[in-house]
């Protein structure tokens, strides 16, 4: 379990401000945001990078702070700008690992970089960037862990890898149901489908939580007139946006305004189209 | 810690050309030169140099925050360094020494004594080169570090500019003895007691850097 309570971080222009965070064990948590909003920070802060400058990080009981080597052995990460050298090469990537981590899987390691045709001999120099982004995933999934961080871990991928290495991520929760996965993604869809729950950062602060299939079955766009808007119960509204054509809003309660507002227009929404009117919209 | 050693051994394989290039240079220039004692100073000074080129190859990229993520603490990782460093640099060391006897024997000179004197001292070399380039890279990153030791060699050399004007200091060498002047002092070294006291504050230099770097990377945030 993972348990974020008031993280603040101060950097000269953003702050991630008292941000508190619970994931309990077993479970994949989807963080989006724009860039900047402080994904990243949050991530680095979770594996000792950066020290907070109040609040505390405490995973399976233990403060981050007091981290020894085993507890290190214990996380497996895909940080968007960062690997092993550029220089080495697969090979060596293994051996590596093999010396680093006493439960590295060198079968399962070599297959999977079969599976996605990487080359063994090449620099990881001469990667693509959807190759760099296959062996950062396999090696991160390829020791025994009970958490995993995954920054960005699809980005510079197509829709046919993406699928492949969020299977990876499915099958490494499916083999222990204590894993947990907090993942940061730009892509909405594998977040959707991958995360039991969702939480959304904006310039440093957590705007939104809450579980997937909320998001994706009780949540909805009300589009109307203004003179519709200004008479509406706002009690269940999250944000609302002005449009050309009218007001566009958000609401956790799709079923209530379809009852009582039979002629309004009730739309699905995107987890991007909810982030779009979360950041630039108004809160009710 | 044995992870990130395999880790700078892959990354120092890259570089064997360059170390056999520096090898076969070292070679000719003591078949050129006829002095064995260059040829242990050049190859000790690259060995221990490419010994310290991890660090850099590990700021590149950013490859420090992943790395950081490792099952190594940041104690271990800078202890790591410097012992790789001199690992390398003694066995461009031994294998220097093993090519100069080579050719004093092959060649009947009877100068092992004193090569031998002079070797050890050159130990000295094996120490303070990590314990100079090792925290300048971690303090100052890959590209800044370069700037900073061409700054340091700046200022070490102007200060002693200034101490020999000042005649405050001096340094002659009378007939095998070092007569060293520091203001109203005399001190008189033989080689022996000069390679042991060179030895013994390469010693506390090394193991003073080292201090300082696991402070430097202690504090630093990715």
């Amino acid at each position: 379990m993972i348990e974020i309570k008031n993280l603040t971080k101060k950097y000269k222009n953003f702050t991630l401000d008292n941000i508190s965070i619970e994931i309990p064990s077993g479970r994949i948590t989807g963080v989006i945001g724009a860039n900047g909003a402080g994904k990243s920070t949050t991530f680095k802060a979770i594996l000792g990078l950066v020290k907070p400058d109040a609040g505390e990080i405490i995973i399976d009981g233990k403060n981050v702070r007091d981290f020894k080597d085993e507890d290190k052995a214990r996380i497996g990460c895909v940080m968007t700008d960062s690997f092993f050298s550029d220089t080495l090469r697969i090979n060596d990537i293994a051996k590596i690992m093999k010396a680093m981590f006493k439960t590295f899987d060198e079968k399962f390691f070599n297959e999977k970089c079969d599976a996605f045709k990487l080359p063994r001999d090449k620099k990881i120099r001469e990667f693509s960037g959807g190759m760099k982004a296959k062996i950062k995933a396999i090696t991160a999934l390829s020791y025994d862990t009970n958490l995993l961080i995954l920054d960005e871990p699809t980005v510079g991928l197509d829709v046919i890898a993406r699928e492949e290495v969020l299977d990876l991520i499915r099958e490494y929760v499916e083999k222990n149901e204590d894993r947990t996965v907090i993942i940061s993604s730009h892509i909405s869809s594998d977040i959707e489908k991958l995360c039991d729950d969702i939480y959304m950062i904006n310039d440093g602060k957590i705007v939104f939580h809450d579980d997937t299939d909320k998001l994706l079955f009780e949540y909805a766009a009300l589009k109307m007139e203004e003179e519709e808007f200004d008479k509406l119960d706002k009690k269940y509204i999250k944000a609302y946006r002005k449009e050309k054509y009218g007001v566009e809003c958000l609401t956790n309660q799709r079923d209530y305004y379809i009852e009582n507002y039979p002629e309004m227009v009730v739309e699905k929404m995107s987890i991007d189209e909810m982030m779009m009117i979360l950041i630039k919209g108004e809160k009710a | 810690m044995k992870g990130m050693i395999v880790k700078d051994l892959r990354i120092l394989l890259e570089q064997k050309s360059l170390m056999i290039l520096g090898l076969i240079c070292g070679t000719i220039c003591l078949f050129t030169m006829k002095d064995p004692t260059f040829l242990i100073g050049y190859v000790t000074l690259i060995a221990t140099s490419m010994g310290c080129v991890s660090c850099a190859y590990d700021e590149m990229n950013n490859g420090m925050a992943y790395l950081m993520t490792m099952p190594c603490s940041r104690t271990k990782y800078v202890i790591e360094k410097y012992l790789f460093a001199v690992a390398i640099g003694l066995i461009g060391w031994s294998l220097s020494i093993g090519l100069s006897f080579a050719y004093l024997f092959a060649n009947h000179i009877n100068e092992t004594y004193l090569i031998m004197g002079e070797s050890l001292g050159l130990l000295a070399l094996v120490l303070t080169i990590p314990a100079v380039m090792i925290p300048i890279v971690l303090k100052f990153g890959h590209a800044r570090s370069r700037i900073m030791i061409y700054i340091l060699i700046g200022i070490i050399v102007a200060a002693a500019g200034v101490m020999s004007l000042t005649h405050l200091t001096s340094i002659t060498v009378v007939k095998d003895e070092i007569v060293v002047y520091v203001i109203d002092y005399t001190i008189t070294l033989i080689p022996r007691t000069l390679v042991l006291s060179a030895l013994a504050l390469a010693i506390i230099i090394f193991v003073t850097s080292m201090l300082i770097s696991i402070g430097i990377l202690k504090k630093k945030e990715y």
